[in-house]
């Protein structure tokens, strides 16, 4: 071992850097503590030059940031943001998140899958199935794993069929799909019900086209905020661009069951409403918009707007061939259903008193300059199919669309604060795509259910076709991609899935839950270790990040693990994968484009000589661009200088407001915005999960606050009083991150309870609560907090499971746990839509997660 | 003249992101339990109107520096740039400073058998960049130079609050921009 | 608890140069006798005493650069001037032992023991107090320093010389010890109110203390019976009041009580960082 080279500060390769980590993870494996390798390295380096490389953060964590890592002899020192420019809030520096800054831990951390792994008990067929994820790991050779995954591939389709395959969508599935074809799945896992519905309503299909920019944003007088949390789901400048829109004088209010550090920021006013309620709160929002509204004294309406753009506001302006009493508006108004729908009727359901409905209402004014901001979270819900268009309507109603100052749209992940087009892209990697010749496909919701019972409703693979129900027999789960098994709704069931079929295979870069509870890992490299790429995330800037390190123990990349399959298999590798890693990404450089100073026309970004190409020894044209490639591979970033009356701003559905016969909207029927939408409300009807009106109407979720009592008339509770939601949580990136030890000790991921339930209940902070749903049950350490809305439970997102197998427990806090696999309206994934009991805990606490054994397996 | 280098926190932008915490760990490649800028979170008020602050904190250079004065061996020393510096030639870890730094800043590390501490990014400093947390924060809210440019930037900060202990004692080389909830008495520490 | 070697360390330390104190004292009224033991009792808990400081440094090899900040630093002064009397017990008990007779150098040895000892005292009562640690604070911890010393160090010398005090009357020793006791008793009641009212550290200290009441109160009964168990009427002696198995059950009992309040005392750190750190 290196050790004593490492204490002398003798030398300081590549080599004693791993061979170290690899001996500290041994001597480890109980306490974990953090880097394994601490002050050695950065004394021996001291002293060293080294180089800042541009370091890849490519989570899916809704910001984007340059960050950059210090190397020296290969080894990483330490790491650095943005400062390739002076900053200032027009031009800001990317700078990176409290994760960014710790991504050499991971990428470094003892809990590297280092080597393909198997389990020991497995044999062909399965061998103890029902030891998957509590089995011991045996180390195999990369030969020894890819024979037997190839060989169990082969019998499966042999015995059965290609359609007893099941794989995420990663390179393997390339491969798959010309073996003949694999099962996938489909959801919509982030953006809820905005997934589908916006798509024909004559909405934003893309989430940056629904809200003006962040410099138009700041001559709002007004923002208001459903369910927006950017301080955490949006790292990077988003929170930062909120904070200039208040320094220049807005006002905030929020709706949100959470009292969040975003609101904390903005001082924002904060109205607590339910959760899975903004439909009934924005019901009553519009009834009193039309009870209060008086063209001359006080004209709160753009009527003007709803005439000229939108259909089915009310009855006159329904589409030809409808029931004119199915207008929105005399829904509204309770004209036949004699239910109006005002500030009393949404109080009861959403929790917020009358009179802040009626505020709120007034707030949105329309001679005032008002955003009308939402996340996607109040729709990654159930029976919240038609909440994206309440949206659109009230905007319409308010006439908050398609001018400077006004908006009302998503302002959610990468896009949060900023609307508009990309003004800068990468381009393409040219790889062929690869059709897939098996048709079934699960929707996420049903997923684990359809491999345990053996049937499905098949909606042909987000196409939204007519349901059909059709039977189906898995025998293979290959995880080359994604966190399914964590990251999707009834984690109980999909473990139960995972024991049942006969082979499982997961890459992973760590023991993830896919890996945990698989027969064969494969480990891969992470970004860090590869040629290099692109990311993008705001529209003003994209990061080209090179490589830092050569791929660390044994790893692999998934399209090499995809060509060996491949020839294993009989399948020319060439065929999904005609060029090689670098021409691939030499073909994103010579590709990508800026956005002239004009504001419209594309343009080459990248400068590309001769020399370059010679250099790379890729295929490729000369070009003139904007910076030259060494210049780029340097800075790692490519960003727009914006100010105040530039080119680039953006209204978001300016051209329509100003010209709706002209410039009709591309996604609806009508080329109108449609309040009422006959395909809307058919599509969904026809799916075969739940009924919708193709007007948005209140309808109790399966699991909302109506589902939480016994009675609703009586206002009996039930045996789950309270609501959960899953805030994403600034410790991860869904689950990646999870298992850092910096950002573990950091973010400690308690379980957020309101004052009055845990007086009730009768909770202290730190003391251990045992969390139980129809679909499980999950344990945290409490943080009682005024923040949260009696009644509500913060659970955060994405904790890895630590299945107690005797109890049945989970000690690890998993939100899939608890959210189960409930399907409603498009197939969303209604994740916080759920509802638990709480109780204290009586057996032994909980110890912090970062005293927690790390998974290491080697 | 001798100069005095101090940090400003603006506490109004902050959101708690911790990002200073651990750019910082970073930079000076700290284990898990050793923390040299630390944030915290308040929590004020009761539902529906609670309130809520973070604190970002490191050691504060301070003017009349307890744990200088305390410290048998000179390892903690002022340099003439106000910045409160640790020789680690010399610490032999008895721990006092520990006791004597008002802000709980110095910390025990059980493998070196000495103290450990924030220096002000010295190496950065003197190479003319700021201090890696200063860069770090995407909200811009820590700055970093001279005291008395800072104070005059930055008329309306404080460098006392009831969550601290009272500035006489050490004179803190640090400005604070408050948030009106976190002048007031009742603020309860909490995880986030 | 991690202060376990600087709480023999302190205990040991006020140990020895108490009997050191009543070595002096006691040679000045009774001239013919040695106090043998009780010498080499000071000596051996002053070495234990600075063994166990040591221990408490994370580099205890570099122990000499904590010399370097006499006058300014308290606890560079502690450090000297705990070493010095070290050096002068150890220095005494091998006098006694090798060379016992030469009155002069004993003399000299024993006063300036027992002068850098009760010096040695403040030092250490200096150090704890300019702390930021608000429990320690005050008066307070001098007062329970001393009276420390004195009583401990008062009983720990007649249980070392019993044998050579058998016809003395020691009344006069009870007497100190009860006086020592009855005062750490009394000043500790104030400070203990004093503390709920002053800030944040303070009442969290206040906070330890009141969950440790059951603690806090054997300490009190150990210490208070040890002392009325020394002061017990013996039948059989007249001249001397003690009896020998009193004495030495008093002694453990005294030794432990102050054991757990110096326990205590550490116990209760809590500095003014709380809310930060
Ligand atoms: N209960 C609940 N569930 C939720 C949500 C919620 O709010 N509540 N939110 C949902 C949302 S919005 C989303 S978008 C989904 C996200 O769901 P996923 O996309 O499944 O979650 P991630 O954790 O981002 O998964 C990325 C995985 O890829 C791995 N990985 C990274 N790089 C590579 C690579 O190069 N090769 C391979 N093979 N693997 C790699 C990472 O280690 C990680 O395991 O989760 C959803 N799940
Ligand atoms: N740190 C971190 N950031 C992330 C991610 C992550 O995993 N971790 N994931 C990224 C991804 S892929 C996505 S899709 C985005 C998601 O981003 P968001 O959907 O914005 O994130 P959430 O934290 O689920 O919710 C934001 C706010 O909505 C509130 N909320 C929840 N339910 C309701 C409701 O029914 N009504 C109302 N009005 N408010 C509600 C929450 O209390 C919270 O304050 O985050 C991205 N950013
Ligand atoms: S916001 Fe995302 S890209 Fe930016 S540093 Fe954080 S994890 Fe990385
Ligand atoms: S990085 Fe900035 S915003 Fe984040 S916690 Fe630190 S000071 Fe606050
Ligand atoms: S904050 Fe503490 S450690 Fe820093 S200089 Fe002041 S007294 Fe010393
Ligand atoms: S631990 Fe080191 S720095 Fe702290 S007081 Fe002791 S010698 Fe000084
Ligand atoms: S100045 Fe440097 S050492 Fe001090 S807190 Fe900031 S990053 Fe850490
Ligand atoms: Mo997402």
């Amino acid at each position: 071992m290196d050790f004593i080279d490492r204490i002398t500060g003798a030398k300081l390769s590549r080599r004693s850097f791993i061979l170290a980590s690899a001996a500290a993870t041994a001597g480890l494996s109980l306490t974990g503590c953090g880097s394994s390798l601490t002050q050695a390295t950065a004394d021996q380096a001291a002293g060293k030059e080294g180089q800042w490389i541009t370091a890849a953060c490519w989570h899916n964590c809704g910001g984007r940031c340059l960050n950059k890592a210090y190397v020296v002899d290969g080894v990483v020192i330490r790491q650095k943001t943005d400062d390739t420019h002076p900053d200032s809030p027009d031009y800001p520096q990317q700078r990176a998140c409290v994760r960014g800054r710790a991504q050499r831990q991971q990428v470094f951390g003892a809990d590297r899958l280092k080597y393909p792994m198997k389990r020991k008990n497995w044999e062909p067929g399965g061998g103890k199935k029902e030891l998957r994820g509590q089995d011991e790991w045996v180390r195999v050779s990369w030969d020894e794993a890819l024979d037997a995954i190839a060989g169990e591939i082969k019998r499966i389709k042999t015995e059965k069929d290609n359609r007893s395959l099941f794989a995420d969508g990663g390179p393997v599935s390339k491969v798959l799909a010309l073996y003949g074809g694999y099962v996938s799945h489909w959801g919509t896992t982030s953006r809820g019900n905005w997934t589908y519905t916006p798509d024909v309503i004559g909405y934003s299909p893309e989430s940056n086209s629904g809200i003006n920019d962040r410099l138009d944003m700041r001559n709002c007088e007004t923002v208001i905020m459903f369910g927006l949390n950017p301080a955490w789901s949006s790292a990077g400048n988003p929170a930062y661009n909120f904070l200039q829109v208040k320094k220049a004088g807005a006002e905030f209010i929020a709706v949100d069951p959470y009292y969040n550090d975003t609101y904390g920021l903005l001082e924002a006013d904060w109205i607590p409403c339910r959760p899975v309620t903004d439909t009934a709160l924005l019901l009553g929002v519009a009834y009193t918009l039309l009870e209060e509204d008086d063209p001359i004294h006080n004209p709160l309406i753009d009527w003007e707007f709803l005439k000229k753009n939108t259909l089915g506001f009310d009855a006159e302006s329904m589409p030809e061939g409808t029931n004119p009493q199915d207008n929105f508006k005399d829904y509204v108004l309770g004209t036949y259903d004699g239910v109006p729908k005002n500030a009393e009727w949404a109080a009861e359901i959403s929790g917020v008193a009358p009179d802040r409905i009626r505020y709120l209402a007034r707030a949105m004014n329309k001679n005032k300059k008002v955003a009308i901001l939402t996340g996607w979270a109040s729709a990654r819900t159930q029976n919240t199919d038609n909440l994206p268009q309440l949206f659109m309507t009230i905007g319409a109603m308010t006439g908050h669309m398609g001018k400077s100052g006004h908006m009302c749209g998503i302002s959610c992940h990468s896009r949060s604060s900023n609307g508009g087009d990309m003004l800068v892209k990468p381009g393409s990697n040219k790889l062929p795509s690869i059709k897939n010749p098996v048709d079934d496909s699960f929707n996420d919701t049903e997923m684990w259910r359809a491999i345990v019972d053996g049937k499905y409703n098949w909606t042909g693979d987000q196409k939204y076709y007519k349901g059909e129900t059709r039977d189906i027999d898995i025998r293979l789960i290959y995880h080359d991609s994604g966190a399914a098994l964590q990251s999707r709704d009834g984690m109980t069931k999909g473990i139960e899935a995972h024991r049942k079929v006969d082979f499982v295979v997961s890459h992973g870069q760590f023991l993830t839950t896919n890996a945990k509870y698989s027969d064969f890992v494969l480990p891969v490299t992470t970004e860090w270790e590869k040629i290099g790429g692109f990311l993008t995330g705001n529209r003003e800037m994209v990061i080209m990040y090179s490589q830092i390190t050569e791929p660390m123990y044994e790893c692999q990349s998934d399209e090499w693990i995809a060509r060996e399959l491949a020839k294993r298999l009989g399948i020319d590798p060439a065929q999904a994968f005609p060029i090689d890693a670098k021409q691939q990404f030499f073909n994103q450089i010579a590709g990508a484009t800026t956005t002239h100073e004009d504001g419209k026309s594309k343009i080459p970004m990248v400068t590309l000589t001769e020399a370059d190409i010679a250099e790379w020894g890729v295929q490729g044209k000369p070009q003139e661009g904007r910076i030259g490639l060494k210049e780029f591979q340097e800075k790692g970033i490519f960003q727009i200088e914006r100010k105040p009356g530039d080119n680039y701003g953006f209204i978001a559905f300016k051209e329509f407001r100003d010209d709706p016969v002209g410039k009709p909207r591309p996604n609806s029927a009508s080329g109108k915005m449609e309040i009422y939408s006959q395909v809307l409300g058919d599509t969904i009807n026809n799916l075969g999960y739940s009924k919708i009106k193709p007007i948005p109407t209140h309808i109790p979720p399966v699991e909302g606050y109506e589902a939480t009592f016994k009675d609703w008339q009586t206002k009996a509770k039930g045996d789950y009083p309270y609501q959960v939601i899953n805030p994403h949580y600034l410790r991860r990136s869904h689950t990646v991150f999870d298992n850092v030890q910096w950002l573990r000790e950091t973010w400690p991921n308690p379980v957020y309870i309101s004052t009055q339930d845990a007086k009730e209940k009768g909770l202290a902070d730190g003391d251990t609560v045992l969390l139980t749903s129809q679909h499980g049950k999950t344990l945290r350490t409490a943080c009682i907090t005024d923040r949260f809305m009696p009644g509500v439970i913060g659970l955060p997102h994405g904790s890895w499971v630590d299945m107690d197998e005797k109890t049945g427990i989970d000690t690890g806090g998993a939100d899939n746990i608890l959210c189960g696999p409930v399907s409603t309206g498009q197939g969303v994934s209604g994740w916080n839509s759920c509802i638990c009991n709480m109780e204290k805990y009586t057996g032994a606490s909980l110890i912090p997660d970062v005293e927690k054994p790390q998974r290491i397996i080697f | 003249m001798m100069s005095q280098y101090g940090f400003y926190f603006d506490m109004t932008s902050c959101i708690g992101c911790r990002t200073c915490q651990v750019s910082c760990k970073d930079k000076n490649d700290l284990k898990v339990g050793t923390i040299f800028r630390r944030v915290k979170a308040f929590e004020t008020g009761s539902y529906p109107q609670p309130g809520i602050f973070h604190y970002s904190s490191t050691c504060n250079h301070c003017e009349s520096p307890k744990c200088v004065e305390g410290c048998p061996t000179q390892a903690l020393h002022k340099l003439e740039n106000g910045i409160v510096d640790h020789d680690k030639t010399k610490c032999i870890g008895c721990r006092y400073c520990t006791w004597s730094c008002p802000y709980g800043v110095p910390q025990f590390i059980e493998e070196l058998g000495q103290i450990s501490k924030c220096n002000m990014c010295k190496d950065l400093i003197e190479k003319g960049e700021n201090p890696v947390c200063v860069d770090a924060c995407p909200m811009r809210a820590l700055e970093w130079g001279e005291l008395e440019d800072l104070k005059a930037k930055h008329g309306d900060s404080v460098s006392e609050l009831p969550l601290l202990p009272v500035s006489s004692v050490t004179k803190p080389a640090l400005l604070i921009k408050a948030k009106n909830i976190a002048k007031q008495k009742g603020f309860r520490e909490k995880e986030i | 608890m991690g202060e376990i070697s600087l709480l023999i360390f302190s205990f040991c330390m006020q140990a020895a140069i108490g009997i050191v104190f009543f070595i002096t004292i006691s040679k000045q009224l009774y001239k013919e006798k040695t106090f043998k033991t009780a010498s080499y009792a000071a000596a051996g808990l002053s070495v234990i005493g600075i063994l166990a400081s040591l221990l408490h440094l994370g580099r205890p090899m570099a122990f000499l650069n904590s010399l370097s900040h006499l006058g300014t630093s308290w606890l560079s002064n502690e450090a000297l001037l705990c070493g010095f009397f070290a050096g002068i017990a150890v220095l005494y008990a091998l006098v006694q032992h090798f060379k016992p007779g030469n009155a002069s150098l004993d003399l000299l040895m024993r006063w300036a023991g027992s002068l850098v000892g009760l010096i040695a005292v403040f030092s250490m009562g200096k150090l704890y107090s300019s702390t930021t640690v608000p429990v320690w604070q005050g008066a307070n911890t001098f007062i329970d320093f001393y009276t420390t010393t004195l009583a401990i160090g008062a009983l720990l010398f007649i249980a070392t010389s019993l044998k050579e005090l058998h016809n003395v009357d020691k009344k006069i020793y009870g007497a100190i010890v009860l006086a020592a006791v009855i005062f750490q008793a009394v000043s500790a009641i104030p400070h203990a109110l004093s503390l709920g009212k002053t800030g944040m550290a303070a009442q969290a200290s206040a906070a330890i203390l009141s969950g440790m009441t059951m603690v806090i109160a054997l300490k009190w009964l150990l210490i208070l019976g040890g002392t009325a168990l020394l002061l017990w009427p013996a039948k059989q002696e007249t001249v001397s009041s003690f009896k020998s198995g009193n004495a030495y059950l008093a002694c453990a009992l005294l030794v432990f009580g102050e054991l757990i309040g110096r326990y205590v005392f550490y116990a209760a750190i809590v500095t003014t960082t709380i809310g930060i750190t």
